[in-house]
């Protein structure tokens, strides 16, 4: 029996399977931010009632991580690191995004400066000791962590990349002195090259690790104490399962938990479609995301920035260094406000009215039209059945805003304003969606979406169409899809080391060597979530550049490539890859290695669900049509159906509109919709 | 050119959202793709397009310096090429022949054709590591003519009929001390070019060609208007300021820049009149240069959120005497052009200081700290370069403390990790941090410079180094003290020699150390009014000394 939790920002979803009849079952709670574990424990109360298992398997996928990041100064960490570097944590890159800005306030930094603390030591680029570790200082450290009550410390030294002895060494004697402290030492969170990301990865999984530790920790005892039949594994931000152990060890790993889920969903879901190249859209309150699922795989990322702040995007955060799923976001959701600016432009956020004030047609107070508001006004909302009826939207004042801000100024009429505002906020996040795809080389056309969140299903055909897609998935848990990827993930572990040497005069035995340390690594992890040898699988890949190029290409391979003639045969890859991220080589070029990576992943039983076809409304008969406003065609009328009364396998011709307690699907004229044996929404043109 | 047809504000938003995005993405193969660190680390690089009549209607640019001035450049290249081909691109460096900034900025351009019709153009720019001339790097700090500075292209077609012409490449990796990097840098520039004339084509057949004319008319013509409304709301008048660079590095003097500068309704004109005559050194800036430099102030003082084209500076006017060091003529050395640019940004801002106090920021560490150290490995006959570039203390602004060690204004680089600078050149960093007290006192400090500690483990290297404000501190605002200012120390066997601002294969030896202190930036308000929590957070933080919780001390003095 599985279970997936989900704590999100407002709701926490569960959906739970059996593996039996293959019968999911979605139930959705709030989020109750003052103890994430209660919305956790309401959440698993469900599953038993419901599933009154023997056994359950509960994944959990968690915003603990990064909500304790927003709110790390209020408990700060202490950093040891070289003599002479413990400015390189605030110096930062120093290259801003926004270039015009005099009021620019840097990012918090993640230790204060008073609790950087130095100590002597010297490794070169080789990983060769120049001055050995000073261990006194580190005692010395460590009395000034114990006396301020510092309960984590992360260990950063310049070049411990190439070798991480000093470093181990600093552990042995921070845990000799004090210990309950815990160590984060930076070439075990992340051994690769350029200190700066390197030390902002630990140093995050320094700042983390007491909430995370606390947090599992109750979540682990609470289950214990009430004998719960329940194993917990956490979702990491790759997409994999990892212990609560080793959570609360690398909790650097769980920072976009939920958000990789929701990807996990639409390569779940696609798989059943027979769908394996997806853009997997999600688009809610505030932002919009974006991946990409290539051969049923998906594209991954090695560094990201989180926590950016006020301003949307996170360009600005703190770097991670750490294989997570590859994702775009804009700042572009239901609630992003239109307005009109000085000059007579019209614009569509970047502010946004969230939950609260939230849209005008809320009646919660806010007063400036949102996208929302645009989508209600062009007949794409009903406005008796938001949320299932427990919401009844206000189309007057919606209208009365609208016309006052945007369409009155802008000399438009209501719903030219509104159908204006939806487009643009499509032109944005057919930004994100060309970011994914052809800023990654990739060809949006070659791609089917597949479209969830309260708003996605509605812009999911817009999208579709600017960007030559054919074929558009709507999962038949499109509010819940987060819920829905945990139950279909693996066990995934990524370990990698910087390995600098050119291609053509690798030592064969220092790089296999050093595969094998990580695939050991890996396997014993693997080992310890309990998966068995057989269910194990092992990926390689080397990251890899021109000489001379500070960017670098990841090139997959496996054990047989560690020969001279594997070796060339990768080097012909990576001229490929290199062209198609690029469009261009240099077959005649060196090639150099720069980083060996490998993934083990531990492969659960795969599982067909589905959602029982139920019957949630009384009367069987059609609603009356809706009036939909379309850009060139004016007013259509459109059938309008709700979810539930939508044979499977019956086609609908758009204009029509398809409701449901937790989101609405526009299908628009031209598209062809059908509901598959799972209840999935597959449109086509 | 054909009549604007009225554009509705949908179409033409959603074409402006497309235009960045072709902007964006050849910015991205650029970067992504770049060999030398000063592209890839540093995003010393731009991209624009074009509209048929060649003015810029879109860009992509992390570096403020390079606003606009992809525009003139390609004003050069119609004049020598008025009939331009299908895949066609035309490649320069030079500032006197081609407009373009200095040598080091490789710049090309591309026509677009759709339907058989010329479209429009694209334009990109990237500052390559090495393109010859008397120093690594192309950062000869004592060159006097630009011959010393490396070698001048004029607008040259490098690909006819998409056919690249090898004989250019040749000779072009001939002049450069990194030939390999040149080639790949250059190749990445023509591969953004092509694949954004495939993006515009995408929108010409989507839009069509009269609905994207009139959105390029109508982005423009707001762009102007949101200017000018801007503008009418600063008080009319004449506002004066002045700064100085500390020396041209050949001769000693200060060189002054002095600008008048008057707002009259919706329109800025700047005059630089009595600003110093153009210079034997390096440190010379052409019109292109100040052009980009007015702009940058104006656009940041004004509202950042103007879309930033042509438009923006029709109500803007500049007047630099030709000769002086901010129009400099034919062949002054321009290779260390950004410290005049630097110097601009401070003396506009201390005029505007007294129209828009509270828009404005103090003085700032004001130049770009440019360090080049270098040597021959004997075994394998090439030469290695560790290129520096170090940023200071910001100003600081009417409501916070000046940023410690942060880029600003006209300087947006990423800093070179340590570890790639260690693992690529025989050297070692030994501490890499903030300066205590270097940032000025006030109701809102200055922000603190860096130091930097280079080891040199090679038997024999040199430095070339363009520094400035270690004579002249960024000033103050309002009551605010003076930053301190920077320092090049070479420690050698113990002792400490001072080196000036502007050297030139300086020759350093195995043990040397080579001490980067960068500047700290000017205070704003005066420190009596400083909230004491700040005070004393600073002195917890080490940042500031104990002796500025009297607030009856004297103001520090100025190490110069």
């Amino acid at each position: 029996m599985r279970v997936g939790i989900d704590i999100g920002g407002t709701f926490t979803g569960v959906v739970t399977a059996d593996e039996r009849s293959g019968d999911l079952v979605l139930f959705k709670c709030l989020t109750t931010p003052e103890d994430l574990s209660r919305c956790f424990f309401t959440a698993l109360d469900f599953a038993i009632k419901e599933l009154a298992p023997e056994c359950l398997s509960v994944v959990h996928g968690t915003t603990v991580a990064a909500n304790a990041l927003l709110e790390h100064a209020e408990s700060p960490v202490g950093m040891l690191t070289t003599s002479g570097f413990r400015d390189v944590l605030e110096i930062g890159r120093h290259f801003r995004r926004r270039i015009y800005d005099f009021f620019l306030e840097k990012p918090r930094v993640l230790v204060p400066r008073d609790l950087r603390l130095e100590v002597i030591e010297r490794k070169d680029a080789s990983g060769t000791t120049i001055t050995p570790l000073q261990s006194g200082a580190v005692r010395n450290a460590a009395r000034i962590l114990r006396d301020r009550n510092i309960r984590s410390v992360s260990v950063c030294f310049i070049n411990s990349y190439a070798d991480g002895s000093h470093e181990q060494e600093a552990r042995k004697i921070f845990l000799e002195e004090y210990p309950d402290l815990l160590v984060s030492v930076s070439s075990e969170v992340c051994p690769e090259y350029r200190e700066f990301e390197r030390f902002s990865t630990t140093c995050v999984n320094a700042v983390l690790r007491p909430v995370v530790h606390d947090y599992l920790q109750q979540i682990m005892d609470m289950c214990g104490a009430r004998r719960l039949p329940t194993q917990v594994a956490i979702m990491q931000s790759n997409g994999g399962m990892m212990t609560p152990e080793d959570a609360q060890a690398f909790p650097v790993q769980i920072v976009e938990s939920g958000p990789a889920a929701g990807v996990l969903a639409a390569q779940y879901v696609g798989a059943l479609c027979d769908e394996l190249n997806l853009i997997a859209f999600d688009m809610r309150g505030t932002t919009a995301k974006a991946g990409l699922i290539r051969n049923g795989r998906i594209e991954m990322k090695s560094e990201y920035r989180v926590c950016g702040g006020v301003h949307g995007d996170d360009s600005d955060g703190y770097p991670i260094k750490a294989p997570a799923i590859d994702l775009v976001e804009v700042s572009a959701g239901g609630g992003s406000i239109a307005w009109v600016d000085s000059g007579g432009r019209l614009r569509v956020g970047p502010q946004s009215a969230g939950a609260k004030p939230g849209p005008v047609c809320y009646s919660f107070g806010g007063q400036q039209p949102t996208v929302t508001d645009a989508n209600l006004l062009t007949g794409r909302l009903e406005p008796t059945y938001f949320l299932g009826g427990q919401m009844l939207l206000a189309v007057e004042q919606a209208h009365h805003s609208m016309r006052n801000m945007v369409a009155g100024p802008l000399d438009l009429s209501v719903e030219e304003a509104a159908m204006g505002i939806l487009e643009i906020a499509n032109a944005q996040m057919i930004r994100a969606l060309k970011l994914i795809t052809v800023e990654r080389g990739f060809d949006p056309a070659s791609y089917s979406l597949l479209a969830s969140g309260g708003a996605g299903p509605l812009h999911a055909l817009a999208l579709a169409e600017a960007l030559s897609i054919s074929k558009v998935i709507i999962p038949a848990v499109a509010g819940g899809a987060s819920a829905l990827g945990l139950i279909t993930a693996n066990y995934r572990h990524d370990f990698s080391r910087s390995f600098l040497a050119p291609i053509d005069e690798v030592d064969l035995a220092a790089l296999t060597g050093v595969f094998r340390a990580l695939k050991g690594r890996a396997g014993q992890t693997l080992l310890q979530d309990g998966v068995s040898q057989r269910d194990m699988e092992f990926t390689y890949s080397l990251d890899c550049r021109y000489v001379g190029q500070a960017y670098e290409v990841n090139v997959p391979m496996s054990e047989a490539h560690l020969t001279h003639a594997g070796l060339e045969k990768l080097a012909q890859s990576f001229h490929k890859e290199h062209e198609r991220l690029f469009s261009h080589s240099h077959p005649r070029d060196t090639i150099e290695i720069v980083l060996a990576r490998i993934a083990g992943i531990g492969t659960l039983q795969k599982f067909k669900y589905r959602t029982p076809a139920r019957k949630s409304h009384a009367s069987n008969t059609e609603s009356s049509p809706a009036q939909i406003y379309f850009r060139g065609c004016g007013w259509l009328q459109a059938r309008r159906i709700h979810w539930d009364d939508w044979a499977r396998g019956e086609s609908i011709e758009g204009p029509a509109l398809l409701t449901r307690e937790d989101s609405t699907l526009l299908v628009s004229p031209g598209w062809i919709a059908k509901v598959d044996a799972q209840g999935n929404g597959v449109l086509t043109q | 050119m054909k009549p604007a047809r009225k554009v509705d504000p949908v179409t033409l938003e959603v074409v402006r959202n497309a235009l960045i995005a072709i902007a964006q993405q050849m910015g991205v193969i650029i970067w992504k793709s770049a060999r030398s660190t000063v592209i890839r680390e540093m995003l010393d690089f731009s991209t624009a397009i074009f509209d048929s009549s060649a003015r810029m209607i879109a860009q992509s640019s992390a570096v403020p310096l390079q606003i606009l001035t992809l525009g003139p450049p390609l004003k050069v290249v119609l004049r020598e090429f008025p009939d331009l081909k299908p895949g066609d691109v035309i490649l320069m460096n030079d500032p006197y022949l081609a407009d373009v900034q200095h040598l080091p900025d490789f710049t090309m351009f591309r026509p677009m054709f759709f339907g058989g019709e010329r479209v429009g153009f694209l334009g990109n720019m990237a500052h390559q590591i090495d393109c010859g001339g008397r120093a690594p790097g192309s950062y000869g700090g004592d060159a006097t003519e630009i011959f010393h500075e490396g070698l001048r292209i004029p607008p040259v077609k490098i690909v006819a009929g998409g056919q690249l012409n090898d004989a250019v490449e040749a000779l072009l990796k001939a002049n450069s001390r990194q030939p390999e990097k040149l080639a790949g840098d250059i190749h990445s520039l023509l591969a953004a070019l092509e694949v954004g004339e495939k993006e515009f084509q995408k929108l010409c057949s989507l839009y069509g060609l009269g609905t994207l004319e009139a959105c390029s008319e109508e982005l423009i013509a707001y762009s102007e208007r949101r200017t000018r409304q801007e503008i009418s709301r600063i008080p009319d008048g004449t506002y004066c300021f002045e700064q100085f660079i500390d020396g041209d590095g050949v001769s000693d003097g200060a060189i002054p820049i002095r600008v008048a500068l008057t707002v009259e309704r919706d329109e800025v004109t700047t005059d630089f009149t009595g600003t110093g005559p153009q210079c034997k050194g390096s440190i010379n800036a052409t019109l292109a240069m100040t052009r980009a430099t007015v702009q940058y102030v104006m656009m940041a003082v004004l509202d950042p959120d103007i879309p930033q084209n042509e438009g923006c500076f029709r109500p803007i006017s500049i007047i630099a005497p030709a000769g002086s060091i901010l129009n400099a003529r034919s062949p002054a050395p321009v290779v260390g052009r950004v410290l005049p640019c630097h110097r601009m940004v401070d003396t506009l801002l201390g005029a505007l200081a007294q129209a828009v106090p509270n828009r404005v920021m103090a003085g700032y560490y004001g130049n770009s700290n440019i360090i080049s150290i270098s040597g021959l490995n004997q075994e394998s006959g090439r030469h290695w370069v560790a290129f520096i570039i170090d940023v200071g203390g910001w100003g600081a602004r009417p409501t916070a403390d000046g940023l410690d060690g942060y880029s600003a204004h006209m300087h947006n680089i990423q800093n070179v990790p340590i570890e790639i600078l260690e693992s690529d050149s025989p050297v070692r960093v030994e501490r890499y941090e903030f300066i205590a007290a270097s940032g000025g006192r006030g109701k809102f400090r200055g922000g603190l410079g860096l130091r930097r500690d280079i080891l040199i483990l090679a038997d024999e290297a040199e430095v070339t180094a363009l520094g400035d404000r270690f004579k002249f501190p960024a000033h103050g605002l309002f009551g605010g003290e003076p930053g301190q200012p920077g320092a090049w120390v070479v420690i050698r066997e113990g002792k400490e020699i001072q080196l000036p601002a502007k050297i030139t294969a300086f020759p350093l030896k195995k043990g040397d150390l080579f001490s980067i202190r960068t500047q700290g930036g000017g205070g704003y308000g005066r420190h009596e009014d400083r909230d004491p929590a700040r005070i004393e957070r600073d002195i917890r933080d080490g940042k500031t000394l104990e002796g500025d919780r009297k607030f009856d001390h004297p103001p520090r003095p100025i190490k110069a």
